[in-house]
């Protein structure tokens, strides 16, 4: 197996969904974050987000089907992820699937938050690759227009993915805390 | 609304109501967390766990705690001196925040900016559980 090495870290992309009023943003917000509950009117779109999107999107990974999932996505909606170009609503569960052995992928929902125009999941996805199992984390975080998904950047190891079927990456990756 | 009002309003703290109550400071954990991004020392990391707190980032096949952690952190800093983390965005959910940052440093001659999702289990204003994914 030849492994794509230097595409696997390319995430430039992202920075253009990080950058700008993010930063400062996250600076002003900071020193104050623990000042008082999120407003009555925050908190109402926050179980708004939850109902109408967080939980039906938690369900539709458990077995992903690309008609289900495309409708999660605003029709310009698109996400990135590890290895690839950004990825349009048509496109994701295919990137996402065509990873493992056909039909086995699954995603678990371990935790998520909820903010009022972002929402991040914590995953479990397991699935078989050449028929071995795999179960690996992930990260994602989605932003939303409405209750669909304008942007987003989905993150985990696809070296430790790889290493199910070449073994011999792992040891040229994994930390060893022991050395 | 400007632009600036429209920023603020989308990093509101979010607790579910689902929640069970505990103890947790998430402000204190932000500003602790940047600090160590910001001016990254080994105890100034070490300062960021409870004493039985773990940390798992990728590559690595179990969490590690202890003195693990120490040295993970040791190797790191010293194979990668100007490592900086600036935490972008954050979210939590009870006693688990999400911090989105931007991460980067050297190794030898090699300069690399790279993303990451760090999702955290707190006590206190402390990790109990970390977990990384770039």
């Amino acid at each position: 197996v030849s492994l794509p090495v230097a595409p696997i870290y390319d995430r430039a992309e992202v920075f253009s969904q990080l950058q700008g009023d993010r930063i400062r943003q996250f600076e002003e917000r900071v020193p104050s974050a623990s000042t008082g509950a999120p407003s009555a009117e925050d908190r109402v779109g926050i179980e708004k987000i939850t109902e109408e999107f967080v939980r039906p999107y938690i369900e539709a990974w458990r077995a992903p089907e690309k008609h289900w999932i495309l409708d999660f996505y605003t029709r310009t909606g698109s996400i990135l992820m590890p290895a690839c170009e950004r990825v349009a609503r048509e496109g994701v569960v295919r990137t996402r699937v065509e990873i493992v052995d056909v039909g086995t992928l699954r995603q678990h929902c371990e935790v998520y938050a909820v903010c009022t125009h972002d929402v991040f999941f914590h995953w479990r996805i397991t699935g078989f690759l050449d028929s071995r199992p795999f179960e690996v984390g992930a990260a994602e975080r989605v932003t939303l227009d409405g209750f669909k998904i304008a942007d987003g950047a989905m993150y985990f190891d696809r070296i430790s993915i790889e290493a199910v079927r070449d073994p011999s990456l792992a040891s040229r990756t994994i930390f060893d805390a022991a050395k | 609304m400007g632009r600036i009002s429209i920023a603020a309003v989308k990093m509101v703290r979010t607790t579910m109501p689902a929640t069970t109550k505990t103890n947790v400071d998430v402000s204190g954990f932000l500003k602790r967390f940047s600090r160590s991004g910001r001016q990254p020392t080994v105890e100034g990391y070490l300062d960021l766990f409870e004493p039985n707190g773990t940390v798992q980032h990728p590559g690595m096949p179990r969490p590690l705690s202890g003195e693990e952690i120490r040295n993970f952190i040791s190797a790191v800093l010293a194979l990668m001196p100007d490592f900086r983390l600036r935490p972008v965005a954050w979210c939590s959910h009870g006693d688990v925040v999400f911090v989105e940052a931007i991460t980067s440093g050297s190794v030898r001659e090699a300069h690399a900016t790279w993303p990451a999702i760090y999702c955290v289990k707190l006590n206190g204003d402390r990790v109990v559980t970390g977990r990384s994914y770039l």
